[in-house]
């Protein structure tokens, strides 16, 4: 206590270096890439136009939010009772489940999806044993699919989700509970009336971690996908290498900011987002 | 304090070092190209890189992946990465509008031998490819195997999971030949037709492929049983033995080309380079290799008789394929492939 001091009139010089790179391979950019929307092929609003002029855009970014929103559902659905473990078990039992849930978080993206491809295929895993079984008796079509999509991009995404509700979660004074249980509360209702209402923040950060980070998914919806499961960054690309309308490749990632940013204030609207 | 000292000798060692380096490396004469990764581009060193180092003493830096916007971004910045790309007549034909190109020098590549199709002011052809139909010969032995379009569009004579490419790009073309018009009278593309016609296959159309690399990896794994390859990519996976078909009928023939970006400083090397690669030998030696048809006559001079049977420019296959008009797809391009994607999602 007595060597705290008064935050110097200064203190913000120190954010400077990273506002500055920040700003500059960030920002910068992003401003510059935006702006084509406006300004490629010369100032217009050409690309805006063409945005709404065929529902195939719009309907693309409806089924990128609906993919985020099925992948964030069941990623809280698998993480929460993970993470609820994790703050439960033993430190020894806690160290291994920790690793078992961050291993694949560390391992690529690419690599995860091509275990799925594996897994998923005609002659993949499951087919195969589900087929010498006599379960099926012709393979049963996994991959290519939105169930494919989904189930790839959960595995990808639960690890972020379990984290993010662990951190909140072990902050939690487990007191509190086993205060409710000395007044006559049973386990559950503890559960339910002390410790849900206290981790919900995790949830709500974790859910939206989850659910904006997939709304930019690329190389699993590429892979996994079938027709039916085109996400918008997979648009973007198209636009951007092979039809070199940037333009409107601008255009297209404003409509998914823009999305992101509503679908953000709405979301903010329920969860205090300075408690996340 | 005297820490800090050496901590500084020796950063600008470092940096030293590094800017030795760094301009010696410039001082040597080298040109970076753009190929398209793989057996292909493995092919393209054995065939054209390492003869011509050899023999220019100009060394020749490859890296995958050719990309438009890449090339697009480096011209208007001015900051020329790749001195020679390997593209698509698409990409030529979009790539000219914008101005990406360097004009070629046809005082330096000799071109008496090369053939007509093959030669253009602002590229010159590396290769013929063709975009064929692949089947599982697992699935389909001996001789009752797809053939042509109608086959594959005929799920009832031959059932089985096929894939496409997901574009619009040669697939409306098949859909009008599976729809029985005749390879000469396709263009231009009566469009709605082409739909209509793909709307009758696509329930049976499991994957819309991205990649080049896909068909032949969807084959290998079981995944299709049909579908629209790069003749190449599945020539290739033949010869390494996996349960693979090629046909030719009704296949497009594709033109691959080697342009100058625009800006570069090593024009004269680049120039060279392509002279090299057209000449009949590398012709020969990387497109018997590929399983494409070699653009210089004389190439076939080096190239075995049953070999060039299996090249989509071999003679026996004259009048099978066709040629895709990429001046017709230039102008509509956009427009098709928005009309694509919303035909796919529905």
């Amino acid at each position: 206590m007595g060597t705290s001091r008064e935050p110097t009139q200064y203190g913000w010089a120190f954010l400077l270096p990273s506002v500055i790179l920040l700003g500059l391979v960030f920002f910068y950019p992003i401003v510059v890439f935006l702006s084509k929307t406006f300004l490629d092929p010369g100032p217009t609003l050409k690309n805006v136009i063409d945005l709404f002029r065929t529902d195939v855009y719009l309907k693309v970014l409806w089924i990128t939010f609906r993919i985020s929103f099925t992948v964030t559902v069941v990623c809280v659905l698998l993480g929460y009772p993970i993470a609820y473990l994790l703050c439960e078990v033993s430190e020894g039992t806690r160290n291994l489940l920790m690793i078992m849930v961050i291993i694949p978080f560390w391992t690529s993206l690419l690599v995860r999806t091509y275990a799925w491809m594996v897994l998923l295929g005609r002659r993949g895993v499951f087919n195969s044993i589900l087929m010498s079984l006599g379960i099926l008796h012709s393979p049963a079509r996994l991959l290519h699919n939105s169930f494919a999509v989904n189930v790839g991009m959960i595995q990808m995404m639960t690890p972020f989700m379990v984290l993010a509700m662990y951190s909140v979660m072990k902050g939690i004074d487990r007191g509190l509970p086993r205060a409710a249980e000395s007044l006559g509360a049973n386990k559950f209702q503890a559960f339910i009336r002390v410790f849900l209402p206290l981790s919900l923040p995790g949830v709500g950060a974790g859910s939206l971690l989850v659910f904006i980070y997939s709304l930019g998914f690329f190389i699993t919806p590429a892979l996994l996908g079938g027709r039916k499961s085109i996400m918008i960054s997979m648009v973007i690309e198209q636009q951007v290498s092979t039809l070199l309308r940037w333009g409107f490749a601008s255009a297209l990632a404003l409509l998914l900011l823009a999305a992101t940013l509503v679908f953000f204030l709405i979301y903010s609207r329920f969860f205090k987002i300075e408690q996340l | 304090m005297k820490r800090d000292a050496r901590k500084w000798v020796v950063c600008l060692f470092v940096a030293g070092v590094f800017l030795v380096a760094g301009s010696a490396y410039g001082a040597a004469k080298q040109i970076v190209l753009s190929s398209w990764g793989g057996t292909y581009e493995k092919n393209v060193i054995k065939a054209m890189v390492e003869p011509f180092e050899k023999e220019t003493g100009i060394k020749v830096v490859v890296t995958s992946y050719p990309n438009f916007a890449k090339i697009k971004a480096m011209v208007d910045t001015g900051n020329i990465e790749w001195d020679v790309v390997d593209i698509e007549d698409r990409m030529l034909r979009r790539g000219l509008k914008a101005g990406l190109f360097e004009p070629l020098d046809y005082s330096v590549i000799d071109k008496t031998d090369l053939l007509p199709g093959a030669v253009h002011p602002y590229a010159v052809g590396i290769e013929f490819w063709a975009g064929a139909l692949a089947y599982s010969t697992e699935k389909y032995p001996g001789d009752n195997h797809p053939r042509n379009w109608a086959d594959f569009w005929n799920v009832k004579k031959f059932p089985g999971a096929r894939a496409l490419f997901n574009g619009p790009y040669d697939m409306l073309e098949i859909a009008l030949l599976a729809d029985g018009v005749p390879m000469d009278k396709l263009y231009p593309l009566d469009v709605d037709r082409a739909f209509r016609s793909l709307d009758r296959i696509k329930k049976y159309v499991t994957v819309w492929w991205k990649k080049g690399a896909q068909p032949a990896q969807l084959l290998t794994d079981g995944e299709v049983d049909m579908t629209y390859a790069y003749s190449g990519r599945i020539a290739n996976i033949i010869k390494d033995g996996a349960p693979a078909g090629l046909s030719f009928d009704q296949a497009s023939v594709n033109i691959e080309w080697l342009v100058i970006t625009k800006g570069t400083k090593k024009v004269k090397e680049a120039m060279k380079f392509l002279a090299f690669c057209t000449r009949p030998k590398p012709q020969a030696m990387f497109n018997a290799a590929m399983q494409y048809g070699p653009i210089n006559r004389r190439a076939f001079d080096y190239i075995k008789p049953e070999v060039a049977a299996l090249l989509p420019t071999a003679p026996q296959y004259e009048g099978m394929t066709w040629i895709p008009d990429a001046e017709w797809w230039a102008d509509r391009a956009e427009e098709l492939q928005q009309r694509w994607e919303s035909w796919l999602l529905k």
